[in-house]
């Protein structure tokens, strides 16, 4: 009986191994004829994109030519130029993808019960601005998987200027989010945005992350008429990390130098001093380097890399050697404007020499 | 009697071999599906933009080194290659011996830099921190050796950023590696751990700390540690995973949340394995305290190492992990059948006890007794040699699901024939490299019981670097 069994046992486990070898030799030939096959579709597509491009055909005429197996290759193709395109030549390729029924078969998709799946339906259908989408976000928006939550956002925000109260309720309700990821949010709702949020902002009443994020995307988009709203925060408010977002963004801007930026010079804090010290870099003021030079002597590294920077832009070089050539000058001080210099490439000097702690 | 205690083994000997296997076949099961799922997730989002947006959290990568100089430069460029939004590197200098800190002194310009150390976890002292001139990201602390834990424990103190990343100094990190890895603690605010696969650098080309060609070395102990290599990771930590039971995040790459290893004290100083031990005391901790928090494995080969290329080397590898898992399991003993800590208590620590930690001893015996049976004829040999073909034909079956795991994702060689020679070899290994690693694990725990814990010292011979 255990004779038996154990003769059953290899015979079996001989004829997995086999398969599994068979699968392997299988797997492989199917990954070059899917390499081939892409190679081919992507290179037929590029010059139907072409033809299209120069009204050579219609979107319908490039989508007879898809077939339905190739409806993956076909949103592969299409993403890049979508997300880079405006105009007529995205509501070409926008008609591509209705026509070729890829937008049909990613509506299917975006109600799959996959989480993958359906977010990167959504992701698509956001890009183009399908208004069908719309009851398909709620289940990415109330995600914890920041990889479905985002595609929902943009698809909502991309939507209509109408959804920022959403937009901005969906970001309320979580603290995964960077300021970087919710500029990228409004960049996509257009500078339009720009008035609702400095009336959002004037009223109050938001989360600090949310007010900083409106200082930056109001800096994004260079909305100069926010000038007077940053200006307040410098002087006035309490919270250190607004106030660093505000003097980053009066950099941004190129604003002219004021007294809030010498204020914020003096601050206790390194990060709000390395702001003030840029945004005095991108003032252009060079009256009013001696501030950079002072906090050359800083305690901080990055203060004095920014000091020197800042005195980079606005000093001459002259003055920068005189620094440098001062032996009752700051140690430290020296060393960061050698440093820049070196870095800048515009200096006959020397790296700085080692200093044990 | 003899012959009755004999055969009482022999019977033991089988139902433990069909129990292991058993495991093992239901973790390639497990990873197959796992793996399945992942790379189909992964084919749902460019990384690179998602990351590039702004989904992410600034990261410490932490690279202890000691007596590092042929390999540190490679490292460190391979380090800087990486592609993340806001991370900084920490290259831990632990007390070297040879040029590890000249060297990079010289190839990364450092100079003194001011910044704080503070010491919340306790280490030896820490003599100097350099920043390098050309790479604003890169900080190197000099420090009185203290071993790996402590070179450890030292990054995690001078770190800034709430995810920690540590990395053998001799690994080479894919550019994509950390986004990848990464990735799970975005999804999932209860992550509190990730590895990824750790795959091995020799026979590939490296530029400029990359390795920009995959290929197979032609060393015999390396083809069969490759082998060895996607088994564990493919199959065993991807099965694992699963289960969130993964009790090994390698030493080579893992990602941690800083807030986690600092709330289970950080490495242990005394352990040969602390990369393992830190995983399994998190377990402990998390389970223990029904604190929700998951241990993610994630597929990708996100890491290169140079594996030993002889036996010498490799022995003494191999041995440093047998007694790392004795220390790791040893100082985590209360998990063993805790229902309280889950299938982390009931299976997975169960596991590694009996069949990673006790394997060699009952495998050696099994040999013994195995042989002396069918000397005395208590034993047939019709069904030694199927008992014996069985034990290879699982061997082989296992190799070959892992070759199969891998071409279902990552496919990262691009040769059939270095397949084909991997599956060659996957077949080799079950006649003479299998029962070598199963003598110096046995050699490794009679040593550990007497009391001799030393790592021993492995010498690198660097990466075939070209560009």
């Amino acid at each position: 009986m255990t004779l038996f069994a154990l003769r059953f046992v290899v015979f079996g486990v001989l004829i997995l191994t086999g398969l599994i070898f068979l699968s392997i030799l299988r797997l492989r030939y199917i990954a070059k004829e899917d390499t081939r096959q892409r190679k081919k579709s992507f290179m037929k597509m590029e010059s139907l994109i072409l033809s299209l491009f120069d009204d050579q055909i219609l979107a319908y005429q490039w989508a007879v030519r898809i077939s339905s197996r190739q409806l993956g290759y076909l949103q592969e193709f299409l993403l890049p130029y979508l997300e880079s395109f405006e105009g007529e030549s995205f509501e070409k390729l926008v008609a591509v993808a209705h026509s070729s029924g890829l937008v049909k078969h990613l509506l299917q998709e975006g109600r799959s019960s996959e989480a993958w799946k359906q977010a990167q339906a959504v992701y698509f259908l956001g890009l183009i601005r399908e208004p069908q989408v719309l009851p398909l976000l709620e289940r990415g928006l109330s995600s914890g998987n920041m990889f479905w939550f985002y595609p929902s956002v943009i698809a909502l925000a991309r939507d209509d200027l109408q959804n920022l109260p959403r937009v901005l309720e969906a970001l309320r309700n979580r603290s995964d989010w960077t300021e970087h990821l919710g500029i990228s949010i409004f960049a996509e709702m257009g500078e339009d945005v720009c008035p609702v949020l400095l009336a959002t902002f004037s009223k109050g009443e938001l989360s600090p992350k949310i007010e900083r994020l409106i200082l930056a995307v109001l800096a994004h988009f260079g909305y100069l008429k926010a000038e007077s709203a940053f200006k307040e925060v410098i002087l006035h408010s309490t919270e250190r990390e607004l106030k660093i977002r505000a003097l980053r963004a009066w950099s941004q801007l190129k604003l002219g130098f004021f007294e809030g930026i010498a204020l914020a010079m003096k601050d206790a804090d390194w990060e709000i001093r390395v702001a003030a010290v840029t945004a005095l870099g991108s003032s252009g003021a060079v009256d009013q380097a001696h501030f950079a030079q002072g906090l050359l002597r800083d305690s901080d590294w990055w203060v004095r890399l920014r000091a020197a920077q800042t005195m980079l832009k606005l000093c001459i070089r002259e003055e920068l050697y005189t620094i440098l050539d001062n032996p009752r000058e700051d140690r430290y001080a020296q060393d960061m404007l050698r440093y820049v210099l070196t870095k800048e490439g515009g200096a006959t000097c020397v790296i700085p020499n080692f200093h044990l702690l | 009697m003899l012959f009755q205690i004999f055969t009482f083994y022999n019977w033991s000997i089988l139902i433990y071999f069909f129990l292991l296997n058993g495991i093992y076949l239901f973790l390639i099961f497990r990873a197959y599906k796992g793996i399945r799922e992942y790379t189909h997730r992964l084919q749902s989002v460019n990384l690179k933009r998602i990351f590039g947006l702004g989904f992410y959290r600034p990261l410490t990568v932490i690279a202890p080194a000691y007596n590092e100089a042929a390999t540190i430069v490679a490292s460190v460029k391979s380090l800087l290659n990486l592609q993340y939004p806001e991370f900084e590197i920490l290259v831990v200098n632990d007390g070297s011996t040879d040029q590890t800190l000249e060297i990079l002194t010289q190839e990364f310009r450092l100079v003194p830099s001011n910044r704080v150390y503070r010491e919340k976890l306790k280490t030896q002292p820490v003599q100097a921190v350099y920043g390098s001139l050309l790479y604003p990201q890169l900080h190197v602390l000099d420090k009185k050796n203290g071993g790996k834990a402590d070179a450890l424990n030292t990054g995690v103190n001078f770190s800034q950023y709430p995810l920690l990343c540590s990395i053998d100094a001799d690994s080479l990190i894919e550019p994509e590696g950390l986004l990848r890895v990464t990735r799970p603690f975005l999804e999932d605010n209860t992550v509190i751990a990730t590895g990824g696969t750790v795959r091995i650098a020799n026979g590939c080309k490296v530029t400029n700390g990359c390795v920009t060609e995959v290929g197979l070395s032609t060393n015999p102990w390396v083809r069969f540690q490759v082998v060895e290599y996607l088994r564990a990771f493919l199959f065993g930590r991807m099965g694992w995973n699963t289960l969130n039971a993964v009790l090994v995040i390698s030493g080579a790459f893992g990602v941690f949340l800083k807030s986690a290893v600092l709330t289970v004290g950080g490495y242990h100083k005394d352990c040969i394995g602390e990369d393992m031990e830190l995983v399994v005391r998190m377990h402990r901790h998390y389970r223990l305290n029904k604190l929700p928090y998951r241990v993610v494995f994630v597929p990708d080969p996100v890491c290169w190492t140079e594996a030993p290329e002889d036996r010498h080397v490799l022995c003494k590898q191999r041995k440093r992990w047998q007694k790392g898992l004795y220390d790791s399991l040893k100082s985590n003993k209360s998990l063993f059948f805790n229902p309280r800590a889950g299938v982390v208590g009931l299976l997975a620590y169960p596991f590694y006890f009996f069949f990673e930690l006790l394997g060699p001893v009952i495998e050696t015996l099994g040999y013994l007794v195995f042989t002396f049976s069918l000397l005395m004829g208590w034993v047939n040999w019709p069904f030694a040699l199927l008992f014996v073909s069985v034990a290879v034909l699982l061997g082989v079956l296992l190799s070959a699901s892992s070759l199969l795991l891998e071409e279902l994702s990552f496919r990262r060689y691009p040769k059939t024939s270095d397949i084909l020679i991997l599956f060659l070899y996957g077949i080799l290994e079950n006649f003479g490299y299998r029962q070598l690693l199963t003598m110096w694990r046995l050699i490794a725990l009679l040593e550990y019981v007497r009391g001799k814990k030393s790592w021993g010292t492995m010498h690198r011979k660097g990466f075939s670097v070209s560009g």
